[in-house]
């Protein structure tokens, strides 16, 4: 080794620390590499977890950028299937007892195969019926109809969540169709047991708010639906009477379909579509300090109202991965 | 060491073993009285999601006026309890003495609502409560057969050493117990519960970091290991599908659920709860759809069940058997009534009813509520101290 | 009774009953000690941008009579409560993407992971049975998998911290804590010392990382 003459010494002492502290070490910049490589196939089996419950495929784990994959994962059977199980176990309590009952998940997988708007699956011209109609419990189709609102028109929907107010306010349907659109969720108050619950009875101090007073007063909004009549096993569906009816804190609306575009045309409607997309890609809602990405994903809904949007937002965002 | 509360009991020796009785006399090894119960105890639920028509509960206050009750398809079995047929016949003969209705005013006629607040006691879950109260030698205290939460989908936090269970599947239920069949490339028990116990530590980076998403994941653990410290519990398959003419392992269906509830009973579990649905017979007047209902789905699995573990152990055991729902059906057209009665059979329990309604499904303003409820099946358990407090229902009880 | 409405977020109010019950005995949950709160969640985060007291909340959201709509979102730090259990669904592709082999006894398992009904969806849940089960699978698949002639010897300090970490880092897609190879070597190499068998000794700690909450969850 050649010596180093004396009075370079210090400096090259001093340029030796120096590139010390500047460069990291090969150990080190390994180490990065192999966390970074670490880090977006976490993110690619996240994001292949979440949509379709599978690990990614071996060409995801080593993409550099994993997140663009999410536009194929949305056009994916298995994530169609399984958001479709996924509404349909966020819009009702539990499964329905006839796959029409089930007329979320049908109508949702229709809306997600057809790349139709999100507003389709609350507004759009469809019936969700028996693919046999003399068997109720046969397999379910969604059909094409003029008269159709969504789901909320089709029978078995209509008698699940018929209610049995004693004068056949439809308050149960009026009560799930703004759960379904804008994610509104009340909590009943208990009563005494012979308590009286006609119309009258709901005037009472404790069931006032939700009932009459509200933005949302349930017998206000159930007004528009018109009425249920007959028994449990052949009921029958009469149309609102009496004009149009200030709800909504100040809208004038006459029927269920009236009801349903002022519903779908606000922002709660925005707010509650990706409020999905979060449950369904963390498993919860969104956290306070998850507002900025809440908010590109509102604003990206609001684009074109496919809920595939809502979700890629979410699920291309950087907060999504570690 | 990092001290916690797993590795406290753990260092005092108070999970491990089979301790032949459960009753731990004064203050218990925590510096706290321990309440327990004299003989392995058992409560099971039998929920009826959606409601509990009260012709299962005191079908006589509708003779001959409603839910197609007449005389002749109704049966007293003493004390005041007259109950449809469809439920008699399937209570054995040695039990009918053992049978008691208790009455619950607690007015509410929402499902959400009843099916979350007929578990909670005093802000906390009664489940737990009571499954960590009956304390006794069972790794898991408290379960639920064929799903994995409580009605509504709620899972409460754990309360002392009872985190609720799901248990889905027989074999692997008893493969936890028992251990699987050996074989070269098979998991033995002892090393299994070694093995969980390192990736139980091996877990806390992730667990910290999502404590709510991961709950489960931590309390599974820690149940999961108590049962593998447990002496094997020799159990077989085809032994309960024998018993309650079934096919496979899921815990899929009412019969599959009695038979997991047996299981779990015989581990030494306090609370289980198994739960039926669509009971929610809006427009029932006769009261066929519940009756048909009952007799296709209920009335064998549970005869079985009550003739298996609450008769033939009733020397060894307190199995206390209830049945309830979100509330009763009320009339005319079999909807929501916000009160109902639980039908209860047990060891301590004796004929008599503070849960008959009059005609129009009322009960008495002074009948006690939720709590009572908890309350009276806190003194059938025979705890010490009971968590809940006095009974209100004192008749109901031998 | 006062009023007891409330405009809350979706699914919320009815899980009231399962949250935040405060814990009798005194004690934490294990990964929550006693004074602290490592995930930051609900806690005033000081000038930590990404915790709640500092971070960027968003904007309102305002609709029907002026109510904000993101009005009473759980406080919660980015990052916060993100894992979620894995679906039976992805065990398969999970344990073949690790280990290469899966075996013909999880065909016959997902029951043991809770059943899903037609048409649903349930967000996965662990529970003793389906953390046994796990283990069960995993040893099975680990010690099919494991035919190399460094299994057949005894594992050592050295072996085994070797392939321990080598798992680790395979199986959660990150590299492990010198801690938590230390947890996998001292159960290989000392807690299974009478275990005759050194493939089952391998299998034991194979099975174990692939129990640990870095696999079983995502």
């Amino acid at each position: 080794m050649r010596s180093v003459p004396k009075s370079l010494l210090p400096i090259a002492g001093i340029v030796a620390v120096t590139i010390a502290v500047l460069s990291p070490s090969r150990a080190t910049a390994d180490a990065n590499d192999e966390d970074a490589a670490d880090r977006v196939a976490r993110c690619a089996n996240r994001l292949s977890i979440a949509m379709v419950g599978e690990t990614a495929s071996p060409d995801l784990l080593a993409s550099r950028a994993p997140q663009t994959a999410t536009d194929a994962f949305l056009r994916d059977p298995r994530f169609i299937e399984r958001f479709s199980r996924f509404i349909n176990s966020q819009f009702n309590m539990t499964p329905g007892m006839t796959p029409a009952e089930d007329a979320t998940y049908y109508l949702a997988k229709y809306v997600l195969e057809n790349d139709k708007p999100w507003t389709e699956m609350f507004l759009g011209p469809y019936d969700i019926v028996p693919s046999n109609p003399q068997q109720p419990a046969s397999e379910a189709v969604v059909r094409p109809d003029p008269n159709g609102l969504g789901y909320f028109r089709s029978r078995a929907w209509m008698v699940r969540y018929a209610g049995n107010e004693p004068e056949g306010m439809r308050i149960v349907a009026a009560y799930r169709i703004m759960w379904n659109t804008i994610g509104l969720t009340l909590t009943a108050t208990t009563n005494a047991p012979d308590a009286d619950v006609s119309a009258a009875g709901r005037q009472a101090t404790q069931c006032r708010g939700c009932h009459l007073e509200s933005w949302f007063a349930l017998d206000k909004v159930a007004e528009v639906l018109g009425k249920r009549r007959g028994p449990d096993d052949d009921i029958q569906f009469d149309p609102p009477t009496g004009g149009p009816k200030q709800i909504l804190g100040g809208i004038s609306v006459s029927n269920d379909k009236e009801l349903v575009e002022a519903l779908v045309s606000n922002e709660a409607f925005d707010v509650n579509a990706c409020r999905l997309a979060y449950k369904y890609l963390y498993g919860r809602t969104e956290y306070s300090c998850e507002g900025p990405a809440f908010d590109r994903c509102v604003a990206a809904f609001k684009k074109d109202k496919r809920i595939q949007s809502a979700i890629a937002a979410v699920a291309k965002d950087p907060t999504f991965c570690e | 060491m990092r001290l916690t509360r797993r590795g406290f009991i753990k260092a005092l020796g108070a999970g491990a073993g089979a301790l032949a009785g459960t009753r731990l006399a004064g203050p218990g090894l925590l510096g706290r009285a321990l309440a327990a119960t004299p003989e392995p105890t058992s409560v099971v639920v039998i929920w009826l999601n959606g409601g509990i028509n009260a012709i299962f509960t005191g079908a006589d206050a509708f003779t001959n006026t409603a839910f197609g009750v007449t005389s002749s398809n109704i049966t007293a079995l003493g004390g005041g309890v007259v109950v449809d047929n469809t439920l008699a016949n399937a209570i054995p003969q040695g039990l009918r003495s053992r049978v008691a209705s208790v009455g619950i005013r607690h007015g509410i006629a929402d499902h959400g609502q009843a099916q979350s607040r007929m578990f909670v006691s005093n802000g906390q879950s009664a489940p737990l409560v009571l499954a960590n109260a009956i304390g006794g030698n069972g790794a898991i205290k408290a379960a639920v057969v064929g799903g994995n939460s409580l009605p509504n989908g709620a899972r409460p936090q754990p309360v002392g050493s009872a985190s609720l269970q799901g248990i889905t599947d027989m074999k692997a239920t008893i493969d936890a117990v028992a251990g699987a069949t050996p074989a070269p490339n098979t998991v033995d028990r002892e090393g299994a519960l070694h093995g969980l116990r390192a990736a139980d530590a091996m877990s806390d980076s992730a667990l910290s970091k999502s404590p709510k998403s991961l709950a489960s994941v931590d309390q599974g653990y820690e149940a999961a290991i108590a049962t593998l410290q447990k002496p094997v519990q020799p159990f077989n398959v085809q032994e309960f599908n024998n018993a309650y003419g079934l096919n496979g392992t899921a815990v899929r269906g009412f019969a599959a659920k009695m038979a997991a509830a047996e299981l779990m009973v015989r581990t030494g579990t306090g609370f289980v709860i198994a739960e039926d649905g669509g009971w929610d017979t809006h427009g029932d007047r006769n009261g066929n759809t519940v009756r048909n209902a009952f007799s296709q789905r209920i009335a064998n699995p549970l005869r079985t069940f009550l003739t298996r573990v609450v008769e033939g152990e009733l020397n060894e055991r307190n199995v206390i058997v209830a049945i309830l729902g979100d509330f009763h059906r009320s009339l005319p057209g079999s909807d929501h009534q916000a009160n109902l009665a639980a039908l209860v059979i047990g060891k301590r329990i004796k004929n008599g009813t503070t849960g008959k309604t009059d005609a129009r499904v009322s009960l008495p303003p002074n009948t006690p509520s939720i709590d009572g409820f908890w309350q009276f099946l806190g003194a059938a358990a025979r705890l010490d101290n009971s968590p809940f407090g006095a009974n209100p229902h004192p008749s109901l009880l031998a | 009774m006062s009023r007891t409405f409330a405009i809350t977020l979706a699914g919320l109010a009815l899980a009231l009953a399962a949250c935040d019950e405060p814990l009798e005995d005194g004690f934490r949950r294990r990964n929550r000690p006693l004074g602290s709160d490592p995930s930051g969640e609900g806690q005033p985060g000081g000038d930590d941008p990404t915790q709640p007291g500092s971070c960027d909340e968003g904007s309102p959201h305002v609709g029907f009579a002026g109510t904000d709509f993101t009005a009473g979102r759980p406080l919660g730090g980015l990052g916060a409560d993100r894992r979620r259990i894995k679906p039976f669904s992805a065990m398969e592709s999970e344990l073949r993407r690790v280990l290469g082999v899966v075996p013909s006894s999880l065909a016959t398992s997902a029951s043991a992971f809770g059943d899903i009904p037609a048409r649903w969806y349930a967000e996965p849940v662990a529970g003793a049975v389906s953390l046994y089960t796990t283990y069960s699978l995993a040893f099975t698949a680990c010690y099919d998998a494991m035919s190399d002639s460094v299994y057949a010897q005894p594992p050592t300090p050295a072996t085994a911290t070797e392939e321990c970490r080598k798992l680790q880092h395979k199986a959660w897609l990150r590299a492990p804590t010198a801690e938590e190879t230390k947890e996998c070597v001292d159960l290989a190499v000392t807690t299974l010392a009478s275990e005759p068998s050194p493939r089952r000794r391998w299998a034991h700690a194979c099975a174990s990382v692939l129990s640990a909450a870095g696999f079983v969850s995502y």
